[in-house]
């Protein structure tokens, strides 16, 4: 049987302009009728002033051979093409002018369809998009939480709410950084597998930020990394099993999610909960090491943690070994851990804001802004979206100028008592609080200096890849 | 629902020099579905800044989703020795379109009919084979 005779090509389109009159609908018929000339199957979808219209689902866009994007204006639920990289974008006057070019550049991106994503790629572009959902989870959860260090006043080793009401609102910025993990668990498996991926990770991602098993371990970030990749392609693969049609109706809604969870859950509590658990205590053995050599060396050994990772288990085993110094009565890794919590995000806001410009895209130093905000209340998942661009320029560059800056800390003797950091803890630090705002700085602008002898010039891309 | 008119303009050789002088003659033209004639060619111009609006062969889209428009309208002109629009793309014809700002979806859907049916190049060789007064009755003819 051959092949071209049953399958044709598909191209699936969305078309939007300024004024949503004109281009929009000429650019659509152009296109329709190109693909009928060439017996192609086709469906448009338009956003224009008389408003949206043929719109395309999530089958339309999986079945397609090509996805080609005629806007001259960002488009509405455009995160939906995510996961596509068979996207050809172009204005809707070329769309008109050059509908013949166009589909004979998507004649050739779809032969090379067949050319698989390689699984590196594809486990990164789950990143990025589980990243780009959980980020405004921590930025809402990040302000409501500095609002309330910054109003609250130091009582013992934390900081008071002044009144019910921030105390209340306190108690929703941590239900809200609460989330963060299990949406960044279930946005990298959707990425992967798709909707039906959503349930089970979400709850997987619940799991593993929660005390779990005989042993209570939770494995956080790095648990929810792992079993969102996990799960992503276990459902992907799911999607892909013969069942009977009574059954596949009910596949995405209840066999999926509960087959995943019952694989998966078991997996995670009875076998990688326990390598990921020795980790972060291997971490915190490790620093307690160094803490008996020197008090410089353990602040590079604190800056290097609270960078590294960004928030994930090395922080974690970072603020474990802090927190314990702290109950033995020894302020000054908390004070210089908190400290550091604050640099990687400080120092990509100075890079992209101040000094090198130039080197980032528009939407990189939107980024910025949002680090600055996350840097004041210490919360390094803010250079989160830099590290994932570059990682290694930018977690070399943040992890150098962290350790500088702790080494500082500790010599200059920063001590802390409340258990957050950045500079809305400022109240909590009763010794050196002149020190722990200068060595900020100074290991932010460390990261600023090494990013911009290292950094090349920004190009402003689209997520979208051309044909040729 | 009030059908939207189409009105023919003639072009005199004196206007034909620059395409913002067409689009004034025959906003001017229309002024009795503008409430500020000026607001709206100064629309038209900006909207001119940001889109081509001669993607089509021979022939220049203008148009204007405006709050100096009080009702949908479309007019068109023709000159046959052609109009310079964009760098040195001539146009023959002008379709100028322009709709208020929260204009319904029944007329803008017949506006989205006529951009549809300007993307079939047989329509367009009528209309540019056609005097003034019958492209104007064509286009009216496409929803009436």
């Amino acid at each position: 049987m051959s092949k071209e005779s049953l399958n044709n090509k598909k191209i699936v389109a969305i078309c939007a302009c300024t004024a949503g009159m004109a281009h929009t609908y000429i650019a659509k018929q152009k296109i329709e009728n190109e693909a009928k000339k060439r017996g192609w199957d086709c469906k448009v979808e338009t956003q224009g002033a008389a408003g949206i219209d043929n719109v395309l689902t999530e089958q339309d866009l999986k079945s397609a051979d090509v996805i080609l994007l005629a806007t001259d204006i960002s488009i509405d639920n455009a995160e939906r093409l995510e996961p596509f990289k068979n996207v050809i974008k172009v204005s809707t006057g070329e769309a008109v002018k050059n509908t013949a070019n166009i589909f004979n550049n998507a004649e050739a991106l779809s032969s090379k369809k067949e050319v698989k994503e390689s699984i590196g790629k594809e486990i990164f572009r789950s990143l990025n998009t589980g990243i780009s959902k959980f980020l405004p989870v921590i930025i809402a959860s990040g302000i409501l939480f500095s609002i309330v260090l910054m109003t609250g006043h130091v009582s013992g080793d934390t900081i008071l709410p002044s009144n019910q009401f921030f105390a209340d609102l306190q108690q929703v910025a941590l239900y809200g950084f609460a989330m963060m993990v299990p949406v960044l668990a279930a946005y990298m498996a959707y990425s992967i597998g798709g909707n039906a991926a959503l349930a089970p990770a979400f709850i997987m991602g619940y799991v593993v930020n929660n005390p779990i098993g005989s042993n209570h371990v939770s494995t956080g970030f790095i648990g929810a990394m792992i079993f969102g990749v996990l799960i992503g392609y276990f459902v992907k693969w799911f999607k892909t099993v013969k069942v009977h049609p009574v059954i596949a109706s009910v596949m995405p809604v209840m066999i999926i999610p509960t087959v995943t969870l019952l694989i998966m859950a078991p997996i995670y509590i009875y076998g990688l909960s326990y390598p990921l658990d020795w980790f972060v205590k291997a971490m915190v053995e490790t620093l307690k090491g160094m803490s008996e050599v020197n008090a410089a060396f353990l602040g590079i050994g604190i800056g290097v943690l609270a960078a590294l990772d960004m928030g994930g288990p090395c922080s974690k085993a970072a603020t474990a070994f802090t927190l314990a110094a702290m109950a033995e009565g020894v302020y000054g890794p908390n004070g210089v851990f908190r400290m550091c919590c604050a640099i990687p995000p400080l120092g990509l806001a100075i890079s992209s804001l101040l000094v090198s410009r130039s080197k980032y895209t528009k939407e990189e130093k939107e980024f910025g802004i949002t680090a600055f905000f996350l840097s004041l209340a210490g919360i390094t998942e803010g250079a989160i979206p830099f590290a994932a661009k570059d990682p290694k320029r930018v977690i070399i560059a943040i992890v150098v100028g962290t350790a500088i800056a702790g080494m500082l800390g500790m010599i200059n003797g920063i001590d802390s008592l409340v258990a957050f950091g950045g500079l809305v803890a400022l109240g909590g630090v009763t010794k050196g609080a002149l020190w722990y705002v200068i060595d900020m700085f100074i290991g932010a602008f460390i990261i600023a200096a090494i990013l911009h002898f290292t950094r090349k010039p920004a190009v402003e891309g689209d997520v979208v890849v051309d044909a040729d | 629902m009030e059908p939207i008119p189409v009105l023919p303009v003639e072009l005199t050789s004196d206007v034909i020099t620059h395409k913002s002088s067409v689009i004034k003659l025959m906003a001017e033209q229309s002024e009795v579905y503008l409430t500020d004639v000026n607001k709206f060619f100064v629309d038209v111009m900006q909207h001119e800044q940001e889109m081509e609006t001669d993607v089509l062969p021979n022939i220049a889209l203008p148009h204007s989703k405006s709050d100096a428009v009080k009702t949908p309208f479309i007019v068109v002109a023709k000159y046959n020795q052609g109009i310079v629009w964009n760098n040195a793309n001539k146009v023959k014809l002008v379709v100028l379109i322009g709709a208020p700002k929260n204009a319904n979806k029944e007329h803008l859907t017949i506006i989205a009919k006529l951009a549809a049916n300007l993307a079939d190049d047989d329509f367009i060789e009528v209309l540019l084979n056609s005097d003034i007064q019958t492209v104007a009755e064509k286009i009216r003819g496409l929803y009436e």
